[in-house]
């Protein structure tokens, strides 16, 4: 048998992406953050980007290669819990040769049961009951044929997104329905569309999936010969194909477009590579560098270009400029990222694998990122230990603790405790009207969050700021205050000078962090 | 057989060891320029000498004795059969070397021994020496009462800057937490004669906290305990209220000890 997948995950994929604003301006609790409906796109855009033109040779071979895309693209809260639908439907499906309707509600099935399973505590109302309403639905209806079966837990999905506000309060209170459940429901319109052959909008290309090999290039170490070739006219096993090029060197990116393959490596034997790959079409753009030879001109006797491993290393996903220097200098590696634009596990694993630590820290910074940071241990062969930091801020005082020559269980239970013991804020911008509790949150407000929820609303950033402090100050030693993109110098100094008016046995620190969307987030030890 | 002992002025002298004949302190010096120089804990109040060193656009430098500053001391105490020197740490100070060219100047039985410590640190191993000499010891009973100190004392403190040991040369192996992003106030140990970094904290309670942790089995075990403070006495206060004990021997760090380590320093040492 010869298994296409492409076509159902572009299908899925067209579907959101023609709703994907929609599913943003939903999304308000606690922020209204607005990138749930990005982040359900961008995991299934990196399925898409792993699977589109190629044939799996068996079921197994193609649910491997979505579950596993799934987990590696895998982006904030939503797009993780979706990757876990994903892979519990793979699961179930690498069985089946074909799509019947009982195998349609069995996956549907097991994307309930891990969906669930990946949750600690399941919340009703949330993506999760979307798909357990549909799970239900299609296995009720599983003797009908297939058009019949996904119809039904189409329909009930989109019923049940309705119902999302009778089970959770915030979303009553807003006036809304669950953002990630109706991208559940709009996922699977996709699949209805695709099983009854309605003719489908060509899905635009990844545009932001796409590996930068130029960046790739700074940060790669240097090692054998950098070989890159694009293969024309592929035809053959791509899983194999793949895997073969994976175990010839180090530093691989193989991306296919359609019936073409590109190819970036550094192998030891560049001409076997090539040969190899000449068997699976024709070859364009061979280009090979010798990596070395490059690195010894450049070092000129400077001693072992090899750095040796090292024992603790530090990945931290942040925003703005002036909080990646804080962190550099700090010594952690930062990955771009944080609200708006959540790194998915595999910028992560790709940071972990590059520091060549044997164990490595990673602190989110933001409570979207967490779960996306909890799968990447998962994805390398490194110890990852993850310290659910949730601000920038919090990272920041956390790093503290970092000592990359210390013993790195006592340094990792060291920056626990720190992180533990922190009280966390941040000021944002309300994007629309909204309810959150009990309170009005008008559109342009500044909310003032503490330990992630919503405590004051005023009409400045100063104002939101001051009554954050006069409530966390109690008992405090020090006050880290991290400015954003939207607030300049002089107002964060005045913010500093309040916060030192409160209380002068308090030590108040000001730090340039240049993130966008919190004017100021600010962490109290 | 009697022994005298010789120490250097960054010893903290426990209670009575001024009074007594056969000790003799060797003053260190500091510097505010080229052209003030003032004899450690002798030529300068304590309470002025921080008040100075919070001001002071450049930071004092420190000197060692001269070999011929221990020859007197040595010769002073010609009533003694033998002299145990006791100096602070080679790694910190030429101290040593003085006391030690110093004992080959006379024809007198002088051994010299690094405490690799300061301050509280040494006041804790002069402490057990002079209690080996009032129990009638002998030259060889007292130098081992100092060894058996000198490698069970623990010294834990904090700045409330690393500037001043940053500055001074003597930041030893917690050079790795200068240049960190964010103000830390570190806990630091002495070990092996040299500053390492114990703990790094933010802000003072953290720090106090921190040293209380690793201090409290030592009072609880009622181990006796040296405290000392940079001009900061009311820090030690709270350390020796957190900890459940009395402040009984308490040392002023002095200008030479305290350039380094900056105002507001504090710790304690323990045996």
């Amino acid at each position: 048998v010869a298994i296409e997948m492409a076509f159902v995950v572009a299908a899925a994929h067209a579907a959101l992406k023609a709703q994907v604003a929609r599913i943003n301006a939903l999304n308000v609790y606690p922020v209204p953050d607005g990138d749930t409906g990005t982040n359900m796109l961008l995991t299934l855009e990196s399925i898409l980007e792993e699977v589109s033109g190629k044939t799996f040779e068996s079921p197994q071979a193609a649910t491997r290669a979505g579950a596993r895309a799934a987990l590696m693209g895998a982006r904030g809260n939503s797009g993780v819990i979706l990757s876990q639908m994903i892979r519990g439907a793979c699961e179930v499906l690498a069985g089946r040769n074909t799509l019947t309707p009982e195998a349609f509600a069995a996956a549907l099935e097991g994307a309930r049961e891990r969906a669930y399973a990946s949750v600690a505590q399941p919340v009703e109302g949330t993506m999760l009951t979307v798909i357990k309403d549909a799970a239900r639905a299609a296995r009720e209806n599983s003797t009908a044929d297939l058009p019949t079966v996904v119809g039904a837990a189409v329909s009930e999905a989109h019923d049940s997104v309705r119902r999302t506000p009778e089970l959770l309060g915030v979303l009553r209170d807003a006036g809304v329905v669950d953002a990630g459940g109706l991208g559940v429901a709009i996922i699977l319109d996709g699949i209805y569309a695709c099983v009854t052959g309605k003719q489908l909008r060509e899905p635009a290309k990844a545009e932001e999936g796409t590996p930068d090999l130029e960046a790739i290039h700074a940060l790669e170490e240097a090692w054998g010969y950098c070989t890159e070739f694009v293969v024309t006219g592929f035809s053959g096993d791509a899983r194999e194909f793949e895997d073969h090029i994976n175990s010839s060197g180090k530093s691989v990116l193989v991306v296919a477009d359609e019936d073409l393959v590109k190819i970036h490596l550094h192998t030891q034997d560049p001409g076997a590579t090539l040969s190899y790959a000449g068997g699976f079409g024709r070859l364009a753009g061979v280009k090979v560098d010798d990596m070395e030879a490059q690195v010894h001109a450049r070092a000129e006797g400077l001693g072992d270009a090899e750095e040796p491993q090292r024992e603790l290393a530090v990945v931290v996903a942040s925003r703005g400029e002036g909080n990646r220097e804080l962190f550099e200098r700090m010594g952690a590696v930062v990955i771009e990222g944080g609200q708006g634009s959540n790194p998915s596990a595999a910028d992560f694993a790709r940071a972990v694998e590059e520091t060549r630590a044997r164990s490595v820290v990673l602190l989110p910074n933001n409570k979207n990122i967490v779960p996306t940071a909890e799968q990447v241990r998962e994805l390398v062969e490194a110890e990852v230990h993850v310290v659910p930091t949730t601000t920038i801020a919090e990272g920041l005082a956390t790093m503290v603790g970092f000592d990359a020559e210390g013993a790195s269980e006592e340094v990792v239970e060291e920056m626990r405790e720190i992180a533990d013991s922190l009280r966390s804020a941040e000021i944002t911008r309300s994007v629309r009207d909204s309810r959150v509790g009990d309170r009005e949150v008008p559109e342009g407000a500044y909310m003032g969050l503490l330990d992630g929820e919503l405590f004051a609303v005023e009409g400045s950033v100063e104002k939101a700021a001051l009554r954050l402090a006069e409530e966390m100050l109690g008992g405090a030693d020090v006050v880290t205050l991290v400015g954003g993109k939207e607030l300049d110098e002089e107002q964060l100094q005045r913010i500093a000078e309040d916060i030192r008016a409160l209380d002068d046995a308090v030590a108040v620190e000001v730090k340039g962090g240049g993130q966008p969307l919190y004017p100021l987030q600010m962490v109290v030890e | 057989v009697t022994t005298a002992v010789v120490t250097d002025s960054t010893t903290s002298l426990p209670p009575g060891a001024l009074e007594r004949p056969d000790l003799r302190v060797v003053p260190l010096t500091f510097h505010f320029g080229p052209d003030e120089s003032y004899r450690d804990k002798i030529d300068m109040s304590n309470e002025e000498f921080y008040e100075r060193l919070i001001v002071a656009e450049e930071f004092p430098t420190t000197s060692q004795p001269a070999p011929g500053v221990f020859v007197e001391a040595y010769e002073a105490l010609d009533a003694y059969d033998d002299i145990l020197v006791l100096t602070l740490s080679r790694k910190f100070s030429g101290t040593f070397d003085s006391a030690l060219s110093a004992a080959g100047m006379v024809e007198r039985s002088v051994e010299v021994l690094d405490t690799k410590s300061a301050e509280m640190g040494s006041g804790l191993i002069l402490r057990e020496a002079l209690r080996e000499i009032d129990e009638g010891g002998e030259l060889k009973d007292v130098r081992r009462a100092a060894e058996t100190a000198i490698g069970r004392c623990n010294v834990l403190f904090a700045v409330a800057t690393l500037e001043y040991l940053a500055k001074s040369g003597r930041v030893g192996r917690a050079r790795r937490l200068l240049g960190a992003a964010l103000d830390i106030r570190p806990v630091l140990r002495i070990e092996d004669g040299e500053v390492v970094p114990h703990k790094r904290t933010r802000g003072r309670k953290r720090q106090l906290a921190a040293i209380v942790e690793e201090v409290r089995p030592a009072a609880e075990a009622g181990r006796p305990l040296y405290f000392g403070h940079a001009g900061a006495p009311e820090l030690l206060s709270e350390l020796a209220e957190r900890l459940g004990v009395e402040e009984e021997l308490v040392a002023e760090i002095g200008g030479v000890v305290g350039s380094h380590v900056g105002p507001g320093a504090y710790g304690v040492a323990y045996l």
